[in-house]
C-alpha cells in the first residue's frame, strides 16, 4: 500500500522537478526521467507503514503458505501489468496529470466530487499511518494499546500518543512537507533492508521456538507451512483468506494507481511507456518481501502466544531488531503519512481554491489524527484499501475509455472541454453507475469486497461508452436541428 | 569526501543486514543483532544526507 506520491518521481542523477510544475500542460521533453528514477521511486513509495499491518492481517484472515505466496507473486504480476500496458501507455502519450485529464473529459464539478472522494479516502489512510506510529509510541510509555477487535480508543494513553503524533506529522506537512519529502527518499533504502530485517529474525525465531532445522528450500517450505501460514480458521471478525483473495487484494490495493490512473501523474515523467515496469520494485520489494516479512513476526507472535492477537507494528518490531525496528516504524509511518496528508490537502483545496494551502494541510491533518485515534481503521484495513481502490477505479475507466475506444467507436474524446461542460454526464454515470452497482454487490449479492473492483472497471468502461454515444448523438442531431 | 561519505552509507546498509543473516545462520545474539542495527542505522542517517540527491 502506498501514498500517491505529489511530486514528480527524482534519483540522484537527476535534477528534481518540482510538484506543481506542469500542473496544466504535458510535460516537455527537458523534464522526462529515466527507469532508474521510477525503480528508487516505486520502490520507497510501496515500502510503506501500512506494510506493518497488512502483513499481519493476512496471518489473521487464516492464509496458508501457498495461498500467501503464490497469491502475491500472481496478484502483483497483475498489478506490475496493470501499470505497464493500461497506465503507462496513456501517461506517456497525453503527459497531463490525471485530474487535467479528468477535467477535460468530465468538467470542473466532477472531478471536484472525485477529488472529495479522494481527499476522504486520502484521510482515513493517512489515519491508519498514524496509528501505526503510534504503536511505536506506546512501547516506549507501556500505555494499553488498541487489540485487533478494538474499533474506538483503549485510553487516554492511547489518545494522546496519536494527538502528539498525528499533530507533529500535521505540522510538518504544512510547514515542510519537502524536507520530509527528500527525508523519506533518504530513509528508503535503510527501511526496505530493516523490513527484510525483521523476517529474517522472525524466521531465525521460528526455528529456534519449533526447534526445526532447514537445510533445503523444501525443509523451508515444510516450515512456511506447519508453522507459519498454517491456514485454518481466520481470527475473530476477519475475514477467511483464500488464494484469489490474496491475488485480488494485492492487484487492487493500488487500484487507485495504476487502472484508477492516479499514476498517470508519475510516469507522465517517464521517456518511455516500458518504465511502468518500474513499479515492480514497489511490488516485489514492499508488497511481496516487506508483507512476508511483517506477517512472519506475527505468527510467531501467535505461535507463542495464541491468545495475543493485537497487531501492534510497534511492540513487533521492538522485540525483533530493537530500537532501529521502533525507528522503522515511526519513520514507516511518518514519511508515508506525510505526502498522503499533504494529498489529501490538495485535493480539498482544489474544492475550496481560495483558501491557503497551510490552512488546509492543518484541517486535514487534523481530520486524519482523529480518524487514527480510532484503531477500527487499520485493524480493519484490508477490507478499507479494497473500498479505496473500488471509489477511485472506476474514474481510470473512463479515462482509459476516453482515450482508447471512443476514437475507435467514431465519438469523440474531452467532451466536457469541447462542449464547455461542468459535469459530462456520461462520465457521472458511469463513475456512480458502477460504483453505485459494485456497492449493492458487495452489501446485497455476498461479493466479497475485494473481487468488487475489476467488475466495477468493466462496467465503468461499458456505461461510459454507451452513455457518450447517446449523448453525442443527441448533441449531434440538436446541432443539425 | 563524496566517496568516502558513500563507502560509510554502503557500510551501514550492510551493517543493517548482516546481522540478520548472522542471526539467522547462528553466529551472532539477539541483543548484539539489536544493537549493531541501531549503529548501522546511526552510520545511515549521519552520511547519507550529504551525497544522496545532492548535484554531483
Amino acid at each position: 500500500m502506498s501514498s500517491a506520491s505529489a511530486e514528480a518521481p527524482t534519483g540522484p542523477a537527476v535534477e528534481p522537478v518540482a510538484a506543481g510544475e506542469f500542473e496544466r500542460e504535458p510535460v516537455p521533453e527537458r523534464a522526462r526521467l529515466g527507469f532508474r528514477s521510477f525503480v528508487g521511486m516505486y520502490a520507497g513509495e510501496h515500502c510503506a507503514g501500512t506494510e506493518l499491518m497488512i502483513g499481519p492481517l493476512f496471518v489473521a484472515s487464516g492464509v496458508s503458505a501457498f495461498d500467501l505466496v503464490v497469491g502475491l507473486l500472481v496478484g502483483n504480476a497483475l498489478a506490475v501489468l496493470s501499470w505497464l500496458v493500461v497506465t503507462a501507455p496513456i501517461a506517456t502519450r497525453v503527459r497531463l496529470t490525471l485530474y487535467r485529464q479528468l477535467e477535460r473529459i468530465c468538467g470542473r464539478r466532477l472531478v471536484t466530487l472525485y477529488n472529495l472522494a479522494n481527499g476522504v479516502m486520502f484521510c482515513f489512510l493517512a489515519g491508519s499511518m498514524i496509528t501505526v506510529s503510534a504503536t511505536a509510541v506506546g512501547v516506549l510509555f507501556g500505555f494499553p494499546m488498541p487489540a485487533l477487535g478494538d474499533a474506538y480508543p483503549t485510553g487516554l494513553g492511547w489518545v494522546l500518543a496519536v494527538l502528539a503524533v498525528g499533530g507533529l506529522i500535521t505540522v510538518v506537512a504544512a510547514f515542510g512537507y519537502r524536507s520530509v519529502a527528500r527525508f523519506a527518499n533518504l530513509a528508503a533504502p535503510w527501511m526496505v533492508l530493516v523490513f527484510v530485517a525483521f523476517g529474517l529474525v522472525g524466521l531465525s525465531e521460528f526455528l529456534r521456538t519449533t526447534g526445526s532445522e532447514v537445510g533445503s528450500p523444501g525443509e523451508l517450505w515444510r516450515l512456511a507451512e506447519t508453522a507459519i501460514w498454517t491456514g485454518g480458521d481466520p481470527l475473530p471478525g476477519q475475514v477467511k483468506f483464500g488464494f484469489w483473495h490474496v491475488v485480488f487484494f494485492a492487484w487492487f490495493c493500488n487500484g487507485a494507481m495504476h487502472l484508477g490512473m492516479s499514476d498517470l501523474s508519475v510516469l507522465r515523467f517517464a521517456r518511455r511507456s516500458w518504465h511502468g515496469l518500474a513499479s515492480g520494485a514497489g511490488m516485489y520489494v514492499g508488497h511481496f518481501l516487506a508483507w512476508l516479512a511483517a506477517s512472519i513476526l506475527y505468527a510467531l507472535q501467535l505461535h507463542r502466544d495464541p491468545a495475543n492477537t493485537d497487531v501492534l507494528p510497534g511492540p513487533m518490531a521492538w522485540q525483533a531488531c530493537g530500537v532501529a525496528g521502533l525507528l522503522c516504524v515511526v519513520v514507516a509511518g511518518w514519511t508515508t503519512a506525510n505526502p498522503t496528508i499533504y494529498r489529501a490537502g490538495l485535493a480539498f483545496q482544489a474544492i475550496v481554491p481560495r483558501s491557503p494551502r497551510f490552512t488546509v494541510t492543518l484541517f486535514t491533518g487534523a481530520v486524519a489524527t482523529v480518524a487514527g485515534l480510532f484503531p477500527a481503521i487499520a485493524m480493519r484495513l484490508l477490507g478499507f484499501v479494497a473500498l479505496y481502490g473500488l471509489v477511485l477505479v472506476p474514474m481510470g475507466a473512463v479515462v482509459f475509455a476516453d482515450f482508447w475506444l471512443l476514437p475507435r467507436l467514431g465519438l469523440r474524446s474531452w467532451w466536457a472541454e469541447r462542449r464547455g461542460l461542468r459535469v459530462h454526464p456520461a462520465a457521472g454515470l458511469a463513475w456512480g453507475g458502477s460504483l453505485a452497482a459494485a456497492l449493492l454487490a458487495v452489501r446485497f449479492g455476498g461479493l466479497p469486497i475485494y473481487f468488487a473492483a475489476l467488475p466495477a472497471w468493466f462496467l465503468a468502461i461499458l456505461l461510459y461508452v454507451v452513455a457518450s454515444a447517446v449523448v453525442q448523438r443527441r448533441a449531434g442531431e440538436e446541432a443539425a436541428g | 569526501m563524496r566517496r568516502a561519505l558513500q563507502g560509510l552509507s554502503w557500510l551501514a546498509l550492510l551493517g543493517t543486514i548482516a546481522p540478520a543473516v548472522l542471526y539467522l545462520s547462528g553466529g551472532l545474539e539477539l541483543a548484539a543483532l539489536k544493537t549493531a542495527m541501531l549503529l548501522a542505522t546511526l552510520l545511515w542517517f549521519l552520511t547519507v544526507p550529504f551525497w544522496m540527491e545532492r548535484p554531483r
